[in-house]
This record gives structure tokens, sequence and C-alpha cells, in this order.
């Protein structure tokens, strides 16, 4: 049998390594889809600075596929770029018309600019590369760039 | 009369989320697929009327219920990953799926029979009229 020490100390090294490993994937998960909204107008002034722009990417034997959550976005107020292997998603999300009638009561929703680079598996074709925006969903389907092989470099001795 | 202070007198007659974001909204489950979450809302009020929006990107209406029922407006939806989609490896998982629900607390003036909701852009919209004749009115004392 352990001594009690020994379990008390091997379950706190346990515990702590439980918390370090939550912590390690809420960082990575909340860092990367949290968004700064830059106010762009007085009345966005009055939203909330961060939003969560989540989104998903999946590879294809040929593609990338890419889906982000933005709603109540106008299509022309979205920039989609292909940069080798990084996908730069910008934009404006206006707030409505009529949001200056009557009283905020609450407000959690973003408003302003954004912009968010995702990093992609492998390099892409912005030739060929599709964007749908539909219900308060961007989808960027992006085929694979094969005409980018990495060159390997020899290493010689100085 | 003794009031208690409040945040806000707006928020405390309409909005009462029953469990605060502090405990039901820490991003540790923005991956999660099964467990609620809480998608963002503003709520704004014109003259005795208020209107709800509620960002619900990629859900389609039928999968959201609206319901108002003694005062209580709820708001539920849930939805899962599409099969076509798991096709592929996922390299980034963020989007959220399951079930969310909302409540709000209706004001005494509100007309749940003709509220109203519809989705746009993956933004549902809300109205709740005010029903007439329900404003404050001043009762003389005799």
């Amino acid at each position: 049998m352990a001594h009690p020490t020994t379990r008390n100390d091997h379950e706190t090294s346990k515990t702590w390594q439980w918390l370090v490993n939550g912590w390690h994937a809420l960082r990575d998960a909340a860092v990367s889809a949290v968004t700064y909204f830059t106010p762009a107008s007085e009345q966005q002034q009055t939203s909330q600075r961060w939003g969560v722009i989540a989104t998903d990417v999946t590879e294809q034997q040929d593609t990338v596929h890419v889906e982000l959550e933005i709603p109540g976005m106008n299509k022309a107020d979205l920039s989609v770029e292909v940069h080798g292997d990084h996908l730069v998603i910008s934009g404006e999300k206006r707030t409505s018309a009529t949001r200056h009638e009557g009283s905020l009561v609450f407000t959690e929703r973003a408003y302003g600019r954004f912009k968010r680079v995702l990093p992609l598996p492998c390099e892409v074709s912005s030739e060929g590369t599709q964007a749908k925006y539909r219900d308060g969903v961007l989808s960027v389907s992006m085929p694979k760039d094969r005409s980018v092989s990495p060159r390997a470099i020899p290493v010689d001795r100085g | 009369m003794s009031t208690i202070d409040r945040p806000s007198g707006l928020l405390d007659d309409f909005y009462r989320p029953f469990g605060s974001l502090f405990r039901e909204g820490f991003p540790s489950r923005l991956v999660s697929d099964s467990e609620a979450w809480l998608p963002a809302v503003d709520i704004k009020r014109n003259d005795g009327a208020y209107s709800i929006e509620m960002e619900v990107p990629g859900f389609n209406p039928e999968e959201i219920d609206v319901e108002a029922h003694d005062g209580v407006l709820t708001i539920q939806g849930e939805r899962h990953s599409e099969s076509d989609k798991s096709e592929g490896d996922f390299i980034r998982r963020e989007r959220r799926y399951g079930k969310f629900v909302r409540r709000f607390s209706l004001p005494a003036g509100a007309s749940s029979d003709a509220i109203n909701a519809q989705v746009k852009e993956g933004v549902l919209h809300i109205s709740v009229p005010s029903s007439n004749g329900n404003d404050p009115k001043k009762i003389a004392v005799e």
C-alpha cells in the first residue's frame, strides 16, 4: 500500500495536471475564436468589443473547407482573402438601422470591424476558391495547391 | 416604499437570466458538443414594446423554439453536427452543437399573444408588442 503522503502527492499532481490540461484546451479554444471588434460608427460604441467567431476547418483529400459563424452581416461587407496557407476573413458587422430607436436594455453582441487570420493545414490556391454566406455562416472551399512542394535545402558543413 | 439598488431598472423588469453568464457562459464549453450554451442577445425597448435579437448562425427555423408562458419567454434551440461535413478531418473545431436555452421574464405590459419571431441571416428577431392600456396610470387618491 502506498504511503498516505505519497498517495496525496500523486492525487495533487493528477489534479494539477488536469487543471493545466483543461486550461490549455480552454485557452486554445477561446483565444483563437474570440475576436476584437473595432467600432466603426458612433452606434457601434454601445456594443461589446469582443465577440466570438466560431470556426470549423476541415481537410478533405483535395480541398480545405472553412465555416465561420458571423451572423447578421451584409454579404458586401465581408472580405475573403487567400494568402498561401492562411485564410484572412475581415469585414464590418453593422448595427441595424433601427438600433437608435428606443432604448437599449441589454447588449451582448459585438459590432464593428474585425479580422480573423486562420492558419490552414497546407497551401491553397485562391483560384477556384469559393465563398458563400448563408444563414449567418460563411463557408469557404479552397482547392489545395499542389504546385507548391517544399524544397529540401541541403545543409552543408561550414 | 424602499427599492433595492440594481444595475438598471429596465434590466430588472425584463431581463432575468436563470443563472448568470459567469456560471453558465464560461468559454470552457466553447468546443463542447453536448452542453448548453448561451447565444448572444441584444434587447431593445421602444414605447413599451421589446425587440430581442439573438445570434443563431446556421440554425434552421425548425430548430428554434420560442414560447411565452406565465410571463416567461423561453427561447431554445437544438442542432446536430451535419454528418456530410464529418467527411474529412477536423483541423479546428469551435462551432457548437447540441442544445441552448435562454429565458427572459416578460414585462407586465407585454402582449404574449402577439409575439412574432423570424430568423434572418443567422439572427433571430423576436418582437414583443405591448398590449394597449397597460401603461402605468396614476390613480387619484380620494
